[in-house]
């Protein structure tokens, strides 16, 4: 299983969460079965480039995504790529698969979304 | 001729002015281009003779559809999202489409290698238009939710009699809608209040036009109240000062009952058709 993180840099592990889903500078990308750790520049639209950020996700392979929250379109976006997503997490990347893996994230629903996204 | 009433700041009286020149004047149109707010109407009291809906056009994808996703490649506003077919997870391909993102270009449905977009019509607002007295007038609705006013804005400008004297009330800021506002008008009266927020934003206002190549002069509203500085400022700049309001009760009560200052003051009947002598001088020797 892959799980993705939207973070604030490179520092894998050790990075701290981007409170923001859509702006986050990078997304960290765990692969469970392997512990392989990758880091991805967030080039979608909010940063001048072209795509949802879901898109360029979705393109990874990612199964799960961890945030701390994000808009009800991306929520749409993520359901029909097939991947599940989680909000509520804080900290580092390392803290969060250990708060995820033991379920005390939540899955995202069109309830907790943000609601300053629904524009 | 074509003038349009624009200010910066919101609150300064462009309706004001707009409905008040309107009624001093023969042989005029007014329109309402401040769509996501109009209030032309609440003065005028009109019978609507006739409502248009404003459509934009957005995509539909078609069964032959293949996820190849040129067409959320093409599209800037994102309105397009396509899910490529994934056996790993059973995800079969999708394409979401957000209308509310969409522009209506129609670039999506030319790009698309196989055809398989069509566009239909969704309604973003209305043009009411009615005859109030000698002013023949129209105004725009863009429907609560709606983000996009430039199509309204457009539709209303449609109705643009070259015979008449147009009146444009255009809405408040520097924007898109603004701009689509006060394209293609002969001038453009800005409305300020003296106080440092009208200064502000009218300073802004002035540098948009002056862009535009679109010559313009201020309505000073509620003078009394404030400073000197947009004086100061309009000094400087060699912006003439076509007239001032003085802030004052009798006016602000007629207002606020609704009731156009202008067809109740006669000394103010003549400001403002004195008011559109000074605009018609200035914009032909402009």
């Amino acid at each position: 299983m892959k799980i993705c993180v939207p973070t604030m840099g490179d520092r894998g592990l050790d990075e701290m969460v981007s409170a923001h889903f859509g702006r986050a500078p990078t997304f960290t990308i765990i692969d469970m079965a392997t512990n392989e750790v990758r880091v991805l520049r967030n080039e979608s639209e909010h940063f001048g480039g072209a795509g949802h950020p879901p898109e360029l996700l979705a393109n990874t392979g990612a199964d799960v995504l961890v945030c701390s929250g994000l808009g009800p379109r991306a929520i749409t976006m993520f359901e029909h790529s097939g991947i599940e997503v989680y909000v509520g997490a804080s900290g580092t990347v390392n803290e969060i698969i250990k708060a995820f893996q033991k379920g005390m994230l939540q899955e995202a629903t069109n309830e907790n979304a943000c609601k300053e996204h629904r524009h | 001729m074509i003038i349009s009433i624009a200010s910066g700041k919101g609150g300064t009286g462009k309706t004001t002015v707009a409905v008040n020149l309107a009624c001093s004047l023969e042989n005029v149109q007014l329109l309402d281009c401040d769509v996501e707010n109009p209030n032309d109407h609440l003065f005028l009291d009109p019978e609507v003779r006739e409502t248009k809906p404003v459509n934009l056009k957005v995509p539909k994808i078609d069964k032959k559809c293949d996820y190849c996703g040129k067409c959320s490649e093409f599209c800037e506003f994102n309105a397009l999202f396509v899910v490529k077919p994934n056996p790993k997870n059973r995800i079969p391909g999708n394409v979401l489409t957000f209308p509310e993102l969409c522009h209506g270009c129609g670039g999506c449905s030319i790009v698309c290698p196989r055809n398989a977009i069509v566009e239909e019509d969704r309604q973003i607002g209305v043009v009411n238009s009615a005859m109030v007295g000698e002013i023949e007038f129209a105004w725009g609705e863009l429907y609560v939710g709606e983000p996009l006013a430039v199509p309204v804005i457009r539709a209303v400008k449609d109705e643009i009699n070259g015979e008449k004297t147009v009146i444009i009330d255009s809405p408040p800021g520097t924007s898109c809608p603004v701009i689509n506002s006060v394209y293609g008008s002969d001038y453009c009266v800005l409305v300020t209040e003296p106080t440092p927020f009208g200064l502000y934003d009218l300073k802004l206002a002035i540098e948009t036009l002056r862009e535009l190549k679109i010559p313009s002069g201020v309505v000073v509203n509620k003078k009394g109240i404030g400073d000197e500085k947009v004086y100061e400022y309009c000094k400087k700049e060699k912006i003439e000062i076509l007239l001032e309001i003085p802030f004052d009760r009798k006016i602000a009560e007629l207002y606020s009952s609704g009731v156009l200052f202008a067809t109740q003051m006669t000394e103010w009947k003549r400001n403002f058709s004195d008011l559109f002598g000074v605009i018609r001088e200035s914009a032909q020797n402009a």
